[in-house]
């Protein structure tokens, strides 16, 4: 007598359950949806055999509330994993750094474009050491933190209210000795991107473009010199910077600089899905 | 997971389905359903998994290395075939003893306090 309805009604609990999984991530899906109908199939089975239809309800209202519950913390937890993905942040750094470059391009006038320009490359230093994620190379992780304690540096430097809006352009000669902070901040930050770019031209399945880190490595050392030579050596002569002859060098070196970063976001953000392998064993 | 491998009693608490699902998997390997059953049995049907909340508890405990996926069927003439058995690994194993003890003690505590009327026979 039973068996007529159960079939039935089987057969559509079934197929409307199995729509409903769709509320799952795919890959979620991919794995148990066979073993969740199968489950299902069961239990409603059971609940029909013991209960009848007071059964098959109840069945229902827990299935609904088990399918609810649970596949918003799959989805939230899918998400999470996607926002801290090494990949995804490699491809935000990678961002980070064109715009970095945008804007070292567009700072010779100093000011908020000069920070900016360093703020956003303490996100390309992230993501270039994200695209190294799960090296566990030390040498990677002393150029990241090389790298992260430059470029803040740098910014608490240019954050200071004697310099903050009027760098280069300071009149004081009492200020020259503290550009040597901010020269001594971008070297640093070069022997981060030096030890980050080692890692990356080791690399067994390496970019075409895996030379880009040392090169910006070596021009933010330039960098470095040159914002002591253009501003900080005419300040302590009682000259003006932009009054001085070397001052010609501050756009240019700018423009090779916001070029180099602008290359590295484009690169991070080309080669976000693939990981910068592995150094060979020294005995290899 | 290292972790887990090294001192699972030391950093890991159960949740309660992980810790249902790993007691009816330490009398031996099981499937899905049957787990799903059991662990209803167990609570007097305090404790109802659905398929959602079972197979995201075995994801992650698949993940985890606290259960592992067998081939082994124990009747393959009566079982489905699309049935997949799950079994207790040796640090799922350590680490649903840990727990248990723990539960023990703070019944243990509970008892000498006089929370508890009678202690239950199982």
């Amino acid at each position: 007598m039973k068996s007529f309805p159960l079939k039935d009604s089987l057969l559509v609990s079934v197929r409307l359950y199995r729509a409903l999984l769709v509320a799952y991530p795919k890959k979620f899906r991919e794995h148990y949806e066979t073993q969740m109908v199968q489950v299902f199939r069961d239990s409603f089975r059971d609940a029909y055999h013991y209960n009848g239809m007071s059964g098959v309800i109840d069945l229902w209202l827990h299935t609904f509330a088990d399918l609810f519950v649970t596949a918003l913390i799959e989805r939230l937890m899918e998400r999470s994993q996607y926002m801290f993905s090494p990949k995804l942040i490699s491809w935000c750094g990678g961002m980070a750094s064109l715009f970095g470059g945008l804007f070292w391009m567009i700072s010779v006038g100093g000011g908020l474009p000069l920070k900016l320009a360093l703020i956003l490359e303490l996100c390309g230093v992230v993501g270039l050491r994200m695209r190294q994620a799960g090296q566990g190379s030390k040498v990677g992780v002393a150029g990241f933190a090389f790298g992260i304690i430059g470029t803040v540096l740098a910014i608490a430097y240019l954050s200071q209210d004697p310099v903050s809006g009027s760098f280069p352009y300071m009149e004081d000669p009492a200020l020259a000795p503290g550009v040597l902070v901010l020269s001594l901040a971008l070297f640093i930050q070069s022997i981060g991107l030096a030890l980050l770019g080692d890692v990356s031209l080791r690399a067994k399945n390496p970019h075409r473009w895996r030379g880009l880190p040392v090169g910006l490595s070596a021009l933010s050392a330039i960098s470095g010199v040159m914002f002591w030579l253009v501003v900080s050596v005419p300040l302590s002569q009682g000259q003006f910077p932009w009054e001085s002859r070397t001052f010609l060098l501050y756009p240019a070196v700018l423009w090779l600089l916001g070029l180099s970063w602008v290359g590295l976001g484009i690169m991070l953000m080309a080669e976000a899905n693939t990981p910068v392998a592995q150094h060979p064993p020294a005995s290899a | 997971m290292d972790e887990t491998a090294s001192g699972p009693q030391k950093s890991i608490s159960l949740t309660p389905a992980a810790f249902h699902i790993m007691l009816v998997l330490a009398d031996g390997e099981n499937h899905g359903y049957a787990i799903m059953r059991e662990v209803a049995e167990h609570t007097e049907g305090k404790m109802r998994l659905g398929p959602g909340s079972l197979y995201g508890t075995i994801k992650r405990m698949l993940a985890d290395g606290w259960i592992e996926e067998t081939d082994e069927r124990p009747d393959p003439e009566l079982d489905d075939e699309r049935r997949r058995y799950y079994r207790l690994t040796g640090v799922g194993l350590k680490l649903v003893r840990a727990e248990a003890e723990r539960l023990e003690q703070l019944v243990n505590i509970a008892r000498g306090k006089k929370l508890l009327r009678t202690p239950r026979s199982v």
